[in-house]
């Protein structure tokens, strides 16, 4: 804890005191990120960086060996280039009612450290590792994976890395806009896995597509807790089946006469398909401080599905976002059965959810690509100032027949339902382009407070301050 | 065999067809109503039912569906019971309908238990004892025969019980926000004083209502009961005793219990045993309520005196001439209870207790002969019957022999 507190005094004092020259070096990434394609589908946090593949800047181009380009990086013309990634993340958070009894708590949120580059134009990587959660025990390799790119229009990309569902799951936490992800991005979005993903946009990027299979349902929904089989039963393998999953956005107005600042609109929608053992359902439904609201206590067999869509825009200094997604689990010979049939289908346990988001930077600078300060602090300014605001709901159901009254039975046809509605209000200040610091207030309010965390309180409130370093 | 199970199965189908009736004006009254033999479905995933069998002993619940009358209850929570009668053959089970849903009841109940009378090759024992203290104003739980079915197919001869919980304590004293005990034997114990410290009432007696209060809420006032039983003195001993006991009660329960000859009762072979004591709410006076009662109607000559040394409490409480008049009188009442004859009949007709347990006899036999998981063989249960049909002809003679003989003031009748 005291060396981290150490990093991130040095790396404060560092970032804080780079010479305004350093911040600038950059100018396209600064002031094209529209046209800044990121180096995946599944990184979005580097889209305000350099992207890995995308003609370097003047200065850096023309430098080998080891430059500053916004972040430490060696490079030997076009043909390598290996760049030097990390983020340190923390925050005080306070809860109401304070359910664990814990008052305001600090915890490291995110501590990564990585590396991304290219090989010639036509191979990009990407490795990170580090801890993405208060209390890990241990760190973990997180995106490890090449990116091949014969063509704009057609590349594939192998290893791990996020499987492509969710607009906000996709997007690196330095480009989040709150501190936390949306409930339903937390709850029914994949995150990561092992595959392999073909991918690419065509049509002047009117048109971006992935579709991959992956060796799981990834890293986002609780771990398989497999059933031991029956002395008369085949054992299983107790493991998750492949994932198949698909994404395809849409910029339309890309069609129009519109300014490019104005044109990023994006639609587009996604699905995955995998298969999950006999265990208890992943399904979960979590407050924003990790209390259970929907637990993992109904079983569950068969097939999970996953469906979304996404829209996002931003508008100069302005954004807005907003996804809605379904996910369901089968519950195959799940029931207690009936006169007709033993151990019957149960209807599908079902998480369904939806966001709206809006940003506004009030100093002015552009939404799109990620907001870079014009005058950063102590070089002749403030930094950049954005307020925020999200409304979100997230609910958890089963379609059983109506006349059976719900249960918390672990195989209740009409499972007990609860539901999560969160309203965020928050500030962003973007003190330079490394250092970001984040303020939310949230507003949860439970359908069900007895199946909640604090039974008989139906609204918990949340305040939470973060800061984060990283290039 | 294979013909004498198609028989058996035949008269089972016959016996449910026969006492079928229709699913209109359903009660508590009706599902523990004995005049028929009873069906009950569970539906139980495979997977549970097996780990239920696999690991009686670990307490884990469940889920199933239950069927009685045309009613289904779904969800409701299943575990095996019971310590004695534990089996993986055939599970003592309990069935909880508001483990899932809380509040919830059916037919008013709270919770139902499906007892295996694994230790009763007549099947019957359980169902006349509580018959006798029901019929004798005594606090007891209704129970009646059932066949028991098990996703879809028959598995064997139960007896579904009235748990002794809050819905029993409001039928039978009109409150239950008192608190409810359930007696854990660990060993011998004849209700000796076990000092000041509080623990020591904790391992016998498990709260069953309010458990979540202090020990000393819980416990204070049974220290206090049985402190008070072993130390007042001979001449203080009834009032002092009557602040926490309602001696009426208990002497006519005692009573009953050597009537009906159970050897592991309050007064049993084993020190005391089955049975709930349950304090009013904000008063000191506390009742017994009988349990298990598997190991009634065996000894024709069962002493009314058993287990009266031994036990502090019923030692000096036959000390005090007014509660052994209590006792005899109540055993005398036991005894006409059981040779009462059928005023219906024109003709000079068996006692109560011997139709009682001709009638229940009827009824089980056809569920008795197709379960297949009944831990002894049709002979045994024969055998089992064919001793507690005994003991109703003649166990009321003996009783008021005996009683009258012992009785102060009283003389044998010959």
């Amino acid at each position: 804890m005291r060396a981290s507190f150490s990093i991130a005094g040095v790396l404060v004092a560092a970032m804080l005191g780079a010479p305004h020259a350093a911040a600038q070096t950059d100018p396209a990434a600064a002031t094209s990120g529209a046209s800044s394609p990121p180096l995946s589908w599944t990184s979005l946090e580097s889209a305000p960086l350099t992207p890995t593949g995308a003609p370097p800047p003047p200065n850096a181009a023309k430098k080998n060996g080891f430059v500053w380009d916004n972040r430490p990086s060696l490079r030997y013309g076009d043909w390598f280039q290996l760049d030097l990634r990390a983020l340190l993340e923390g925050q005080v958070r306070s809860v109401d009612p304070d359910v664990a009894g814990e008052g305001t708590v600090f915890e490291w949120s995110r501590r990564r450290m990585g590396i991304q580059g290219s090989v010639t134009k036509y191979v990009q990587y990407e490795v990170d590792y580090g801890f993405d959660k208060a209390n890990e025990d241990s760190a973990e390799w997180r995106d490890v994976f090449v990116n091949v790119r014969p063509a704009t229009f057609a590349q594939v990309q192998g290893g791990k890395f996020k499987i492509p569902f969710g607009y906000e799951r996709l997007t690196g936490p330095r480009n989040l806009d709150f501190v936390y992800r949306s409930r339903v991005s937390d709850a029914l979005t994949p995150g990561r896995s092992i595959g392999a993903m073909a991918h690419g946009r065509a049509l002047n990027r009117l048109l971006r597509y992935a579709v991959g299979v992956f060796e799981d349902d990834g890293d986002q929904p609780p771990e398989i807790e497999a059933l031991e089989p029956l002395p008369d039963e085949a054992p299983e393998p107790g493991q998750e089946g492949r994932t198949w999953a698909a994404r395809a956005t849409l910029a339309p107005l890309r069609l129009t006469s519109l300014p490019g600042k104005y044109n990023s609109l994006e639609v587009g929608g996604a699905y995955t398909r995998g298969t999950i053992p006999e265990g208890r359902n992943h399904l979960q439904g979590e407050t924003v401080f990790g209390g259970e609201f929907f637990d993992r206590q109904y079983y569950t067999k068969g097939p999970r599905t996953r469906f979304g869509l996404e829209a996002s825009w931003a508008i100069g200094p302005a954004s807005l976002a907003a996804e809605y997604i379904v996910s369901r689990e089968a519950r195959e010979g799940q029931g207690v059965g009936n006169e007709g049939q033993v151990d019957n289908d149960l209807p599908e346990i079902e998480g369904r959810g939806w966001y709206v988001a809006g940003t506004w930077v009030v100093t002015g600078e552009n939404r799109d690509g990620g907001v870079s300060p014009k005058r950063p602090l102590l070089q002749g300014g403030f930094g950049a100032v954005e307020i925020t605001a999200r409304y979100e709901q997230l609910r958890f159901a089963s379609a059983g027949p109506p006349d059976e009254p719900p249960s918390r039975s672990p195989r209740a046809a009409n499972v007990a339902p609860n539901g999560d509605r969160a309203w965020t209000v928050g500030v962003n200040w973007y003190v330079n382009r490394w250092v970001k610091v984040r303020f939310n207030l949230i507003n949860e309010t439970l359908d069900d407070p007895e199946l909640g965390p604090a039974p008989g309180s139906s609204s918990l409130r949340t305040m939470v301050a973060q800061f984060g370093i990283g290039f | 065999m294979v013909s004498r199970r198609v028989l058996a199965g035949a008269m089972l189908v016959a016996a449910l067809c026969a006492d079928a009736r229709p699913a209109a004006a359903q009660t508590a009254d009706d599902l523990f109503n004995d005049q028929a033999l009873q069906r009950i479905d569970l539906w139980v995933n495979t997977r549970d039912w097996h780990l239920l069998r696999a690991s009686p002993e670990s307490g884990e619940r469940y889920p199933a569906n239950l069927r009685w009358n045309g009613q289904t209850v779904t969800n409701v929570a299943l575990r095996v019971r019971g310590t004695g009668s534990l089996s993986a053959a055939k599970p003592a089970l309990r069935v909880d309908f508001d483990t899932y849903a809380t509040g919830r009841t059916f037919l008013g109940l709270k919770t139902i238990s499906l007892r295996n009378s694994y230790q009763d090759p007549s099947g019957l024992r359980e169902l006349l004892t509580m018959k006798t203290y029901r019929s004798m104003g005594l606090p007891a739980s209704r129970m009646a025969p059932v066949a028991l079915y098990v996703n879809n197919t028959y598995f064997g001869y139960y007896i579904v019980t009235e748990e002794v919980d809050e819905p029993f304590l409001a039928r039978v004293y009109g409150e239950n926000t008192g608190y409810l005990f359930e007696y854990r034997w660990n060993s011998y114990y004849y209700m000796e004083y076990l000092g000041s410290d509080l623990g020591a009432y904790a391992t016998i007696y498990d709260p069953r209502t309010r458990e979540t209060e202090s020990q000393g809420s819980l416990y204070v006032p049974v220290e206090a009961m049985i402190r008070t039983i072993n130390q007042a003195s001979d001449a203080d001993f009834v009032p002092a005793v009557s602040a926490y006991l309602d001696f009426t009660a208990f002497m006519r329960l005692v009573a009953a219990q050597a009537a009906i000859a159970e050897c592991d009762g309050l007064l049993g072979n084993w020190g005391v045993n089955n049975h709930y004591l349950y304090r009013m709410n904000a008063r000191s006076l506390h009742q017994f309520i009988p349990w298990d009662a598997s190991s009634s109607l065996r000894a024709l000559d069962y002493p009314l005196h058993a287990g009266h040394d031994e036990n502090v409490l019923m030692r000096r409480a036959m000390a005090v001439p007014p509660l052994t008049q209590i006792y005899y009188d109540a055993l005398l009442e036991a005894a006409d209870l059981f040779d009462s004859p059928d005023a219906a009949a024109a003709e000079p007709s068996p006692g109560w207790l011997e139709r009682e347990t001709t009638r229940l006899l009827d009824l089980v036999r056809p569920a008795m002969y197709a379960d297949q998981v009944k831990p002894y063989t049709n002979d045994e249960f024969e055998a089992g019957a064919a001793e507690v049909v005994t003991f109703a002809q003649f166990r009321g003679d003996v009783v008021r022999w005996e009683a009258r003989r012992f009785k102060p003031g009283g003389r044998p009748v010959y």
